[in-house]
């Protein structure tokens, strides 16, 4: 759960990217690093092994001030996939205030997803995250090759959830900052229903948005 | 750099401070050699100081907050109170998290505390964000580890209580194996007795059936024929005083001679077949065999009563009849020169399953038919006590029984006897019997010196 810090007028917000290995979470979190101009975002922090692969997490800390003053720290956090990795996971997920999914389009790892899906599902409730509340979108990343899920078949399997799906590129940074946009609308309203942002602290909704990058590749 | 440095096994995404990411052992260590030259302070972000001493912290902040700054660098040089000061912001995730300030001695500086500071703000906010990282690795590596072995942990405490659980039960498998052993075997010699006894029951009610309707027409035409053998002789001495009648009123001489030639040879075959034996012996003929006949019919009576059917139902019995007809059907079995002493005493009644009862006595009172053989003596007595059981005391003359083998004679399967005589269960079945009645036997004996069974039963 995000933490209100009422001295300091600001507000820690924890967004996790989670999905099965080599789906792209990393490559998301570097193409919302590029689209910043510097000033809103701080270094982006890796941690892989030799073949870039994820060892621990991604993190990339976003910061939006309200025009009262009042601070909004985004912290973009990305899993390590591999199915091994699972404690780490595990803890990196704990506290979300809301989780992009990021799936594999590719039909040959549909099965992986799903695994992904249920590992999601199975480590928020070991940390104590409604999964059922919790702000989720979810991204069908890698729409720029072949041999992929139609997203005929796509939206018929989610639509029913309510979920807001998104098509994206992360490596040519297609979908990437709308996957982050609807992420913290989500997030803001999860928010605002626990904290009452609007009614305290003036925050809007906007203010979150003004967290999205305005520079789109 | 002498400080002890602990993993937090806090949430490693928590927001650290100053003085997580810049301790001020850290900055003591980093900043011992510019002492000398310069007076150097770090302040927190709010201005207060974190590390030395300085007159009037807040003026600093002052200072860089009134000064325009070059676009290049991100801290400010100034002259305060005629010595130059230079002012850093040092930086966490975007956030200004403390101030540098670098301020020259007064008299001779010896160094550009301008140049100097803007080289340590830049080496010190790459010290704060390797922190950082340090913290958030170590932080998160903590976690993962302490999660795998407490993982670990409640899978070995699962391994152990399942390792427990199963070793117990293989040291109790041979103990309960051994008793399950022993039950089925005892389960299966009472099957195999009542077995036994159902089937002799069975097949002397039918035996006796079918010997009580021709015993009743054997006693039934011997009466008859005792009576037709009176009429038959009553008519032959007719017959003779006819005889004597006609020879008395005539006299000889008057008679034909064909007459008194038939009249001789009558005489001489009555001689010859011995009629006044033969009429006076048919019916002591008649008297014995319908004795004998009557006999037969006890002892089927008596055959009956001890395989009675009613194995299953309890009732009111008296033992001293149950011995009697226990003695009966034995009574075969009982040598010429055995003697078969009664002392029956007044008993009440006992409830029972009165076939078994019958089996128990049948059992014991033959162990002591053939402990004496042909010749010797055999006491049954029979008594009340005071304590609600009515005891039973079979004692024989007969041969005993080694010591070493009294402590089994209740075992199944032990006998003394030679092969084909016996095959060791009659005392255990009386022992089970007896126990089932809720009463008890044992015995004393002494080889060669005869044995005493007591049976005890309560009564009601």
């Amino acid at each position: 759960m995000a933490e209100l810090i009422t001295r300091d007028r600001k507000l820690i917000v924890k967004l996790v990217y989670y999905g099965p290995a080599l789906s792209g979470k990393t490559t998301n979190l570097m193409r919302l690093h590029d689209m910043f101009d510097g000033s809103r975002c701080g270094e982006m922090m890796s941690f892989e092994t030799k073949g870039d692969r994820t060892l621990f997490f991604d993190l990339l800390p976003v910061v939006v001030r309200s025009e009262d003053g009042f601070t909004v720290k985004f912290k973009l956090f990305t899993v390590p996939g591999q199915v091994a990795h699972d404690a780490t996971r595990k803890a990196v997920l704990s506290r979300a205030d809301g989780v992009v999914f990021v799936a594999d389009s590719q039909i040959s790892q549909a099965m992986n997803n799903f695994q992904s899906f249920d590992n999601l599902e199975q480590n928020a409730r070991r940390v104590g995250i409604d999964f059922k509340k919790m702000p989720l979108v979810i991204q069908f990343n890698k729409r720029d090759l072949h041999d992929i899920t139609s997203e005929e078949e796509i939206s018929r399997c989610w639509q029913p959830t309510g979920l807001p799906v998104v098509m994206s590129s992360a490596l040519k940074g297609h979908g990437v900052h709308r996957t982050f946009r609807d992420l913290l609308v989500s997030t803001y309203h999860y928010l605002d229903a626990t904290f009452a942002l609007k009614q305290r602290y003036n925050l809007s909704v906007h203010h979150f948005i003004k967290a999205v990058p305005k520079k789109i590749l | 750099m002498e400080q002890q440095e602990y993993i937090n096994l806090e949430n490693f995404d928590r927001e650290y401070g100053l003085a997580d990411l810049f301790p001020p052992d850290l900055a003591a260590g980093l900043l011992r050699g510019l002492a000398d030259h310069m007076a150097v302070f770090i302040l927190r972000e709010d201005g207060r100081p974190y590390f030395g001493k300085p007159q009037n912290p807040r003026h600093f902040l002052e200072m860089y907050k009134s000064a325009g700054r070059g676009s290049q660098k991100t801290g400010v040089c100034l002259k305060v109170a005629g010595r130059l000061t230079a002012v850093y912001p040092l930086s966490h995730e975007m956030e200004t998290i403390g101030w540098l300030v670098f301020q020259e001695n007064e008299g001779a500086p010896s160094i550009d505390v301008g140049v100097a500071a803007e080289f340590a703000a830049t080496a010190f906010n790459r010290v704060i964000h390797l922190k950082y990282r340090d913290l958030l690795t170590s932080g998160l590596h903590g976690q993962v580890v302490e999660e795998s072995y407490n993982r670990l942990k409640e899978k070995a405490r699962q391994l152990q209580r399942s390792e427990t659980r199963y070793r117990m039960l293989a040291q109790n498998l041979e103990l309960e194996v051994e008793r399950k052993t022993a039950e089925i075997r005892d389960t299966q010699l009472m099957m195999l007795h009542q077995e036994k006894l159902a089937s002799v029951g069975q097949l002397a009610a039918g035996v006796a059936h079918e010997i009580n309707n021709p015993i009743g027409f054997i006693i039934s035409n011997l009466n008859t024929l005792g009576a037709s053998a009176e009429d038959l002789s009553s008519l032959l001495a007719r017959y003779a005083g006819l005889v004597d009648v006609w020879l008395n009123l005539d006299g000889e001489d008057n008679i034909p001679q064909e007459v008194l030639d038939e009249i001789a040879n009558i005489n001489r075959l009555k001689q010859k077949l011995d009629i006044e034996f033969i009429v006076e012996d048919s019916q002591a003929l008649v008297a014995e065999s319908l004795d004998g006949a009557e006999r037969i019919k006890d002892i089927v009576q008596n055959l009956r009563e001890f395989t009675h059917p009613s194995v299953k139902t309890q009732e009111t019995v008296d033992l001293n009849q149950c011995l009697d007809t226990t003695l009966t059907i034995l009574s075969g079995q009982i040598g010429n020169a055995v003697q078969v002493k009664k002392r029956y005493g007044d008993i009440p009644p006992v409830q029972c399953f009165l076939r078994e009862i019958n089996q128990l006595f049948f059992n014991v009172i033959m162990n002591a038919l053939q402990a004496v053989g042909s010749s010797g003596e055999i006491i049954i007595s029979t008594a009340a006590q005071n304590n609600g059981e009515v005891e039973i005391i079979i004692s024989d003359t007969g041969c005993g029984i080694r010591e070493e083998h009294l402590a089994f004679v209740f075992d199944p399967f032990f006998t003394t006897r030679e092969v084909g005589r016996g095959i060791g269960l009659g005392l255990y079945v009386a022992h089970n019997i007896a126990q089932k009645h809720n009463g008890r036997i044992d015995v004393k004996s002494a080889e060669g010196g005869g044995s005493e069974f007591r049976i005890r039963l309560p009564h009601v």
